[in-house]
């Protein structure tokens, strides 16, 4: 294991110098020009939204940075994106057109070789789209990144399975049927510190089935528990069982992209959020802020649409053979 | 003293785990887009050298061991141990074979050594990395053999055996490097 401490700018004579290679850099230009060439040849808009916005995503797993405006008098409290996902939904709402955009994200605390409390995003949105179709588009945009980076004359191998397989083929144990207590034996059986459910979910799948993700493959996961839905809508997989309308892309053992059909029920959206708020206040978390802008525009009406997040870092990480974040951008 | 949780772990801190002092040398901070962050830490544990690996969640938290590296004067060993001490503060401790593991055959009386202390104990005596010893018994050396090729035993006056190059005689000190045991040159 390599420690992030070697990207560390804090206090050495040489923090001034970029923690990327030039020859990196110029990948990551050429990555960025290639991402709009790919939306070049399709209907989907590049647009800009604030990276401050009124709140973030209530998620209790992810906090984002505040900021205060204390002009004139008036406080407002600003909160710097965690992910676009708020505004551009707002967005898509308003104007029912596909779109896309490469921005800015922070999270607090979130530190290490593949993790930096700011990174590169690049969200898009499908109008009309399920996630099936935004899955095949996601699929091919990583291909054309690999052909034009040059790391691969072929395509990739894609493999794509349910969520509730491989915890079958991995852990011996059905997420949809498993009870807490097997859920948490298993974690512990391998090595897991005390965990709740949620905790030995995410154990089993960074530390026990990510690892064997082919190489130089890409690994779609899809129809996550119900309870891991966040934005995404619910659906009956082909068993019946309730089931997140959600996915992840993986290149390797990276995690690249997170995506969902969309939810677009407000009120199952608004009870979501009240529940991670509460979770956040039990846990002592500092505030999500407001998510009313999104609530307001879902009201009004969201279409159907599905929409994916990509780690930009992580992909040219995944494209250069670089095993630390930093190496990927100017500075860490 | 103080208690660390999962952000604060980096290389080289010591911590208490299961009671035994260890550093960590190596960190990865694993976390799902979606789901709980959790840090993997790889630890060697300071009494016994034995590697091992952890993972911690976000509420868990080690306390820090009170381990000090410092620099201490070799005196002298008797039936007890190996006695050291502090030059600036006199105080003096006492080392035993495990925490000497086998630095006592490159040290002589007045020697510097690096003596990790955890609660006030020695737990690992580290001599300096090249040290000047006199030989004291080797074969006589090949006449015209001025440089390369072939090696003899020789023991120095701390007892240490060594290999070293043909043309080194009886009676020449010589510069070893300790980490590796091995002959770096004639001492000038």
């Amino acid at each position: 294991m390599k420690s992030a401490s070697d990207f560390d700018r804090s206090s050495t004579e040489t923090a001034w110098r970029p923690t990327g290679s030039l020859a990196v850099l110029k990948k990551r230009a050429q990555l960025l020009r290639s991402i709009r060439t790919f939306f070049d040849h399709t209907d989907v808009l590049e647009i800009e939204t604030p990276t401050l916005w009124q709140g973030n995503v209530p998620d209790p797993e992810v906090t984002g940075l505040l900021l205060r405006d204390g002009q004139a008098g008036v406080e407002h409290a600003l909160h710097l994106q965690t992910s676009p996902e708020l505004a551009m939904k707002c967005f898509v709402a308003a104007e029912e057109v596909s779109c896309f955009q490469i921005c800015k994200a922070f999270r607090l605390g979130e530190r290490g070789r593949r993790h930096n409390p700011e990174f590169t995003l690049l969200e898009w949105y499908r109008v009309g789209w399920d996630s099936d179709r935004l899955i095949t588009e996601v699929i091919a945009l990583v291909q054309a990144s690999a052909r034009t980076l040059g790391v691969a004359h072929q395509p990739l191998p894609v493999n794509q399975t349910a969520y509730r397989e491989l915890f079958q083929v991995h852990c011996s144990l059905d997420p949809a049927r498993a009870s807490d207590q097997e859920m948490i034996d298993c974690a512990l059986a391998h090595g897991a510190p005390e965990v709740d459910r949620d905790g030995a979910l995410s154990f089993l799948m960074t530390h026990q089935i990510e690892p064997t993700f082919v190489d130089q493959g890409i690994t779609v996961v899809h129809r996550y528990p119900a309870e891991q839905a966040a934005l995404a809508r619910h659906i009956h997989d082909h068993d019946g069982v309730l089931v997140a309308d959600r996915f992840e892309v993986y290149l390797g053992q990276l995690e690249l992209a997170n995506g969902y059909g969309e939810l677009t029920d407000p009120d199952q959206q608004r009870a979501r959020f009240a529940r991670d708020h509460q979770q956040r206040d039990a846990r002592g978390l500092p505030s999500a802020g407001s998510q009313q802008h999104l609530l307001d525009a879902m009201t009004k009406g969201l279409p159907r649409c599905s929409g994916v997040a990509m780690g930009v870092d992580r992909l040219l990480m995944a494209l250069s053979g670089a095993t630390d974040l930093g190496s990927v951008v100017t500075y860490r | 003293m103080a208690s660390y949780g999962m952000n604060q772990m980096k290389n080289g801190l010591k911590l208490l785990v299961d009671g035994d002092p260890c550093t960590i040398i190596g960190t990865d901070y694993v976390k799902p887009g979606k789901g709980q962050a959790f840090t993997r830490i790889k630890i060697r544990n300071l009494l016994n050298g034995r590697v091992t690996e952890k993972t911690l969640k976000s509420s868990d938290s080690f306390e820090g061991a009170d381990v000090i590296d410092t620099d201490m004067q070799f005196l002298y060993s008797d039936g007890d141990g190996w006695n050291f001490m502090d030059p600036a503060t006199f105080e003096q401790v006492t080392a035993d074979e495990t925490a000497m593991n086998g630095a006592d055959q490159w040290i002589k009386e007045e020697d510097v050594c690096t003596v990790t202390l955890f609660n006030g104990q020695p737990i690992q005596v580290t001599p300096p990395n090249f040290v000047e010893l006199l030989i004291t018994e080797t074969d006589p050396g090949l006449k015209g053999d001025t440089s390369s090729g072939g090696n003899k035993p020789a023991t120095l006056e701390t007892g240490a055996i060594v290999r070293v190059p043909l043309f080194v005689q009886n009676g020449e000190k010589i510069k070893v490097d300790t980490r590796t045991g091995d002959y770096s040159s004639r001492a000038k």
